[in-house]
C-alpha cells in the first residue's frame, strides 16, 4: 500500500542563526492511507510543532516531509499552508467569533457555488448533529459543540490529511470518552488520513492506529496500543505510558537472573540482556494478580477505588512496593498482608540507570 | 525620531543670560507648580475615581447604571472650558473663592480627568471575583476590610495606571494653567519662546520638563504590566451588587453626584445660558468657517494617524522583534510629551531644514522657495501624530490582540490567503476599534490647545483656539458657543465607548 504521509529524518529548530533552539530532531513516522495516528508525549515536547511542521506553519531545517509520495516540505522548498489540502482542528478552536456558524463551516468552500456550499455545510452539520446551530454564533455554543463546529470546519473543504492539536483537551471529562469514540468513527467513516496530537494516553489509546511516543524533540518509540503499553523500548516510555514499579534484578554467578519474587525464566530474555549487569524490570499492575490462596504475601500500604476495580500499592518483603489491580469487591484494609500472584506475558526489563 | 534627539542635544546647547534669569527667578516656581499639580491632580483625582468606582461596582442603587456611564460625562469637557466658566461663575457671583491660583487649577483638571481613575478602578473591581469576595466574608472581614485589604490591592496596579495618566495629563495641561495664571513648565516654555524670543532656552526648558515626565511614564509603563499580570486571572462568576438601606442609597447617590455636577452638569448648563446671551452676530459665517476648519483637520489628522497605527501594530503582530517594532514603541511615548514641547521639538529643526534649504537655492540658484513646512498642514499633522498616535495604536492594538494567532492559522488551514485573512475577519473584527481610535483622536484634536495655536498655519482658526482666544480677552459670554461645539462632540465618543464596552460585557 502506498504511504500517505511520510515525514523522514525532520529537524526544526527556532531561533536565529547565531542561537538555534533544536526543538525537533530526527523525526521518522509514516501513515498509510486512512490511517489515524497519534502524537503523545508530555507537553513541551515539540509535538505540536512537529504537527505545525505538517500542516506548513514551520520552516524545517532538515529531512522531508511527504504526501502521497510528493514533497512538500524541505530545507529548500516549502508548500504553503493553504495548497496543503490539509485540515487543521486547533486546541482552542479558533473558531472564526464574527461569523456564525454556517459561515464559519463554509469559509474553506470559496470557490463553490452557494448552492453547493450551502448543501455541504448542511450535510455537514447533520453529520454531527448541530443542525440547530446553524444560525448560532460561537459564543453561543457549549465547548462540545464548538468542537463539533471546528471538526466540520477542517473537513468541509475535504482535505486529504486531517490534523488534531490537542483536540480534546478542553472537553468536560464526562463527555469526553464518548466524543473521543464518535469523531473517531466518523473519521473512519470517512477514511480520512489522521494526525493528532494529545498529552492523553486514554485519548491515545482509544483514537489512533498508530502512536508515536514524543520526548524532548525525539520520537522514543512508534507502535500500536498494545505494544507501546507492554513492549516499552525505554524506561522513558515505559514510565510515561501507564503505571508501573521497576523491581531490581540479581545476577547469580551461574547465570540465573532472581527478583525478589522469584527467578526468571532464562528463555523469555534475549541474549543481548543476559550480558547486562544491573537489570530492573518492569512490573504494570496488571502483572500482579491478586489469589487469597497464594502463599506469597504483600502488605496493602496505599488503596484507591476506582470504581470496578482497586489499585493497591503493596509492599513486599518490607521493602519492595508493587502495584496490583483488584477487582472492587476485594475491600482489603491498610495494613493487611495479601495473597498475590506473578502473571507476567513478557519481560520489560532495562539497564538501571 | 529627530525632534527628539533635537532636544536631547539642546543641553549642549551654551546657556544664555535668559537662562540664568530663569533659574535666578522663575525655574522654582515653574517646578514647584508643575509637581504640585501634577501630584494634587493624582491625589484629587484618586480619590474622586476609586470612591465612585467602588460605589457603582459594589452597591445597589436606583439609577446605578446611568449614574455609572454619567461619570464618565467630564471627559467630554476639556479642563481649560471648565476653568473658563467657573471663572466666569465665581466673577458674577462675588462671595465665591477665587480659583485662579494653584489650587483652583488642581481642581478644575481633576474634575475632568478623574474619570480615568475611575473606568480603571471600576474596571478591576468588577472583575474580581466573586469567590474572592465572599472568601474574605467568610474569613470574618468587613465590607470596609474588604475594600482596603483585598479589592484595592488587587486593583491598585489599575489605580496607579489612572492616577499616573491623570497626573501626566496634569504635567502636559496649558490652557488651564494659563487661563487661570499659574506659572508652570509650559505656560514657561511658551513664555520664554514668544515673549521673550528664545529659543535655545526655551528648548532646554522643554528638555528639562521632558526629563521629569518621563519619570511618570516609567511609572506608567511598569504598572501596565502589572495590570497585565492581573488581568491573568480569569474570574468566574460576578458579584451581585449589595443592597443597601433608603438613608445609604441616598448617601450613595449623593457622593456619586459630586464630581458629576462640578466635573460636567454646572459648567454645561452655565455654557448653554451663555450662549442665549449671544447676539446673532456671534453665529455669522466666520463662526461655521471655523466649525469646518476644526471638522476637517480634526479629520483628516485622524484618519492619517488612523492608518499609521494599523501599520505600527501590524508591523508589532508580525514581527515582534524587528528594529522597526523596537523604534515605534519609543514613537508612541509621545501621549507623555506635553504639547508645547512637541511643538518646539517639531519646529524648531523644521525652521532649520526650511532656512537651510531655501539659503541653498538661493546660493546655488538665486531662487527662493521661502519656508516649504513652517506654517503648513504638515507639520501640524506632523505633530498631531506624535502626540495622538499612541492613544489610537492602543486601540488597536487591543482589538488586534483579541484575534488570536491560531485564528490566522485556521483561516490558511482553510485555503485562505492574507488578503481574504484581512477582509472577512480582521477587518469585521477590528471595525470597533478602529472607530474607537479614529474617534477619540478626532476629539483629541478638536480639544488640542498649545500644539494648535502654535503650529497652525497663518489665519487658520480653530473652535479651540478660538474659544481660548476670545475667553483670554475676557469675552467668556462670547466664547460659549465654541465651547459648547466642543463638549458636544466630546459626548459621542465617551457614549459611542461605553456603550461598546456595556455591549460587550452583556454578551460574555
Amino acid at each position: 500500500m502506498n504511504k500517505k504521509l511520510i515525514i523522514s529524518d525532520l529537524s526544526l529548530a527556532y531561533g536565529d542563526n547565531n542561537n538555534k533552539n533544536k526543538i525537533l530532531s530526527n523525526i521518522n513516522f509514516d501513515l498509510n492511507e486512512s490511517e489515524i495516528g497519534c502524537i503523545l508525549g508530555p507537553s513541551g515536547c515539540g509535538k505540536t510543532s512537529l504537527l505545525r511542521a505538517i500542516a506548513g506553519f514551520e520552516d524545517i531545517i532538515s529531512g522531508s516531509i511527504l504526501k502521497d509520495g510528493i514533497c512538500i516540505s524541505n530545507n529548500l522548498e516549502n508548500t504553503s499552508v493553504q495548497n496543503r489540502k490539509m485540515g487543521m482542528v486547533f486546541q482552542d478552536y479558533a473558531l472564526f467569533p464574527n461569523m456564525d456558524v454556517k459561515s464559519n463551516i463554509g469559509f474553506g468552500l470559496q470557490n463553490k457555488t452557494k448552492k453547493e456550499k450551502n448543501d455541504r455545510v448542511n450535510y455537514l452539520l447533520e453529520l454531527v448533529n448541530l443542525d440547530k446551530c446553524k444560525n448560532k454564533f460561537p459564543h453561543e455554543l457549549s465547548g462540545g459543540e464548538q468542537q463539533r463546529v471546528a471538526l466540520i470546519r477542517a473537513l468541509a473543504a475535504s482535505p486529504e490529511i486531517l490534523l488534531l492539536d490537542e483536540p480534546f483537551s478542553n472537553i468536560d471529562a464526562d463527555i469526553k470518552e464518548s466524543l473521543v469514540s464518535d469523531v473517531r468513527d466518523l473519521l473512519k467513516e470517512l477514511s480520512i488520513t489522521s494526525v493528532i496530537v494529545t498529552h492523553d494516553q486514554n485519548e491515545a489509546f482509544n483514537f489512533a492506529d498508530k502512536i508515536a511516543i514524543m520526548n524532548e524533540g525525539n520520537i522514543e518509540q512508534v507502535g500500536n496500543a498494545y505494544d507501546i503499553y507492554h513492549k516499552p523500548v525505554n524506561k522513558f516510555v515505559a514510565d510515561f505510558v501507564g503505571l508501573g514499579i521497576f523491581l531490581p534484578i540479581l545476577k547469580k554467578n551461574d547465570g540465573t537472573f532472581e527478583t525478589p519474587l522469584g527467578v526468571l525464566e532464562l528463555e523469555k530474555l534475549d541474549s543481548e540482556m543476559r550480558k547486562l549487569e544491573n537489570l530492573e524490570m518492569l512490573l504494570r499492575p496488571d502483572d500482579v494478580i491478586h489469589n487469597d490462596e497464594s502463599k506469597t504475601k504483600a502488605v496493602v500500604i496505599e488503596k484507591q477505588f476506582r470504581g470496578a476495580e482497586f489499585l493497591y500499592k503493596l509492599l513486599y518483603n518490607e521493602k519492595y512496593p508493587l502495584l496490583c489491580y483488584a477487582p472492587s469487591h476485594h475491600d482489603h484494609k491498610i495494613g493487611e498482608p495479601i495473597g498475590i500472584e506473578l502473571d507476567i506475558e513478557h519481560y520489560v526489563i532495562f539497564e538501571k540507570s | 525620531m529627530v525632534p527628539f534627539v533635537f532636544l536631547a542635544s539642546s543641553i549642549f546647547f551654551p546657556f544664555n543670560d535668559n537662562w540664568l534669569h530663569i533659574i535666578d527667578n522663575v525655574l522654582y516656581d515653574y517646578f514647584f507648580n508643575s509637581l504640585a499639580l501634577a501630584l494634587g491632580v493624582g491625589f484629587c483625582t484618586f480619590i474622586m475615581g476609586t470612591v465612585t468606582a467602588w460605589l457603582t461596582s459594589i452597591f445597589d442603587f436606583p439609577f446605578r447604571k446611568l449614574i455609572s456611564w454619567l461619570l464618565l460625562m467630564p471627559l467630554a469637557m476639556p479642563a481649560y472650558i471648565i476653568a473658563i466658566t467657573y471663572v466666569g461663575i465665581i466673577d458674577s457671583f462675588g462671595f465665591l473663592p477665587d480659583i485662579r491660583n494653584l489650587p483652583g487649577a488642581i481642581l478644575m483638571i481633576s474634575f475632568v480627568l478623574y474619570p480615568y481613575v475611575y473606568i480603571l478602578a471600576r474596571g478591576a473591581f468588577l472583575e474580581q471575583s466573586k469567590e474572592l469576595y465572599e472568601n474574605s466574608q467568610i474569613l470574618g472581614a468587613s465590607q470596609l476590610q474588604i475594600l482596603f485589604r483585598v479589592s484595592m490591592p488587587m486593583a491598585r496596579p489599575s489605580i496607579i495606571l489612572g492616577v499616573t495618566l491623570a497626573a501626566m495629563e496634569a504635567l502636559a495641561d496649558f490652557g488651564t494653567v494659563e487661563f487661570l495664571g499659574v506659572p508652570t513648565f509650559t505656560t514657561g516654555i511658551f513664555r520664554t519662546w514668544f515673549g521673550m524670543n528664545d529659543t535655545v532656552t526655551a528648548t532646554q526648558m522643554a528638555s528639562l520638563l521632558l526629563t521629569i515626565v518621563f519619570v511618570f511614564v516609567f511609572i506608567e509603563q511598569y504598572s501596565r504590566k502589572k495590570v497585565r499580570y492581573a488581568e491573568n486571572i480569569k474570574t468566574q462568576s460576578k458579584l451581585n451588587y449589595k443592597i443597601i438601606s433608603n438613608k445609604n442609597k441616598f448617601i450613595v447617590i449623593t457622593i456619586c453626584l459630586l464630581p458629576l455636577t462640578f466635573g460636567f452638569i454646572i459648567p454645561f448648563l452655565q455654557l448653554i445660558y451663555w450662549s442665549f446671551f449671544l447676539s446673532n452676530e456671534a453665529w455669522d459665517s466666520e463662526f461655521f468657517q471655523i466649525v469646518k476648519n476644526t471638522i476637517f483637520l480634526a479629520f483628516c489628522s485622524a484618519f492619517i494617524i488612523l492608518i499609521i497605527s494599523v501599520l505600527v501594530t501590524y508591523i508589532k503582530r508580525l514581527s515582534p522583534n524587528s528594529i522597526t517594532n523596537k523604534f515605534m514603541q519609543i514613537i508612541t511615548l509621545g501621549y507623555a510629551i506635553p504639547g508645547p514641547v512637541v511643538a518646539i521639538a517639531v519646529l524648531i529643526p523644521f525652521a532649520t531644514f526650511d532656512n537651510y534649504i531655501n539659503q541653498f537655492l538661493i546660493s546655488k540658484f538665486n531662487f527662493s522657495v521661502g519656508l516649504i513646512f513652517s506654517g503648513t498642514f504638515f507639520i501640524l499633522i506632523f505633530a498631531y501624530c506624535i502626540r495622538f498616535l499612541t492613544v489610537s495604536s492602543r486601540t488597536i492594538k487591543s482589538g488586534l490582540d483579541s484575534i488570536s494567532l491560531a485564528t490566522d492559522d485556521a483561516a490558511k488551514t482553510l485555503g485562505a490567503n492574507t488578503q481574504t485573512i484581512l477582509k472577512k475577519i480582521h477587518f469585521p473584527m477590528l471595525k470597533t476599534s478602529l472607530l474607537t481610535g479614529f474617534l477619540i483622536v478626532f476629539i483629541d484634536i478638536m480639544k488640542e490647545l498649545p500644539l494648535t495655536s502654535i503650529l497652525r498655519p497663518f489665519n487658520f482658526n480653530t473652535l479651540s483656539v478660538k474659544a481660548f482666544e476670545l475667553a483670554s480677552d475676557e469675552k467668556i459670554v462670547d466664547a460659549s458657543n465654541a465651547a459648547i461645539m466642543i463638549v458636544l462632540a466630546g459626548i459621542i465618543p465617551v457614549i459611542f465607548i461605553t456603550k461598546n464596552i456595556l455591549g460587550k460585557r452583556n454578551k460574555v
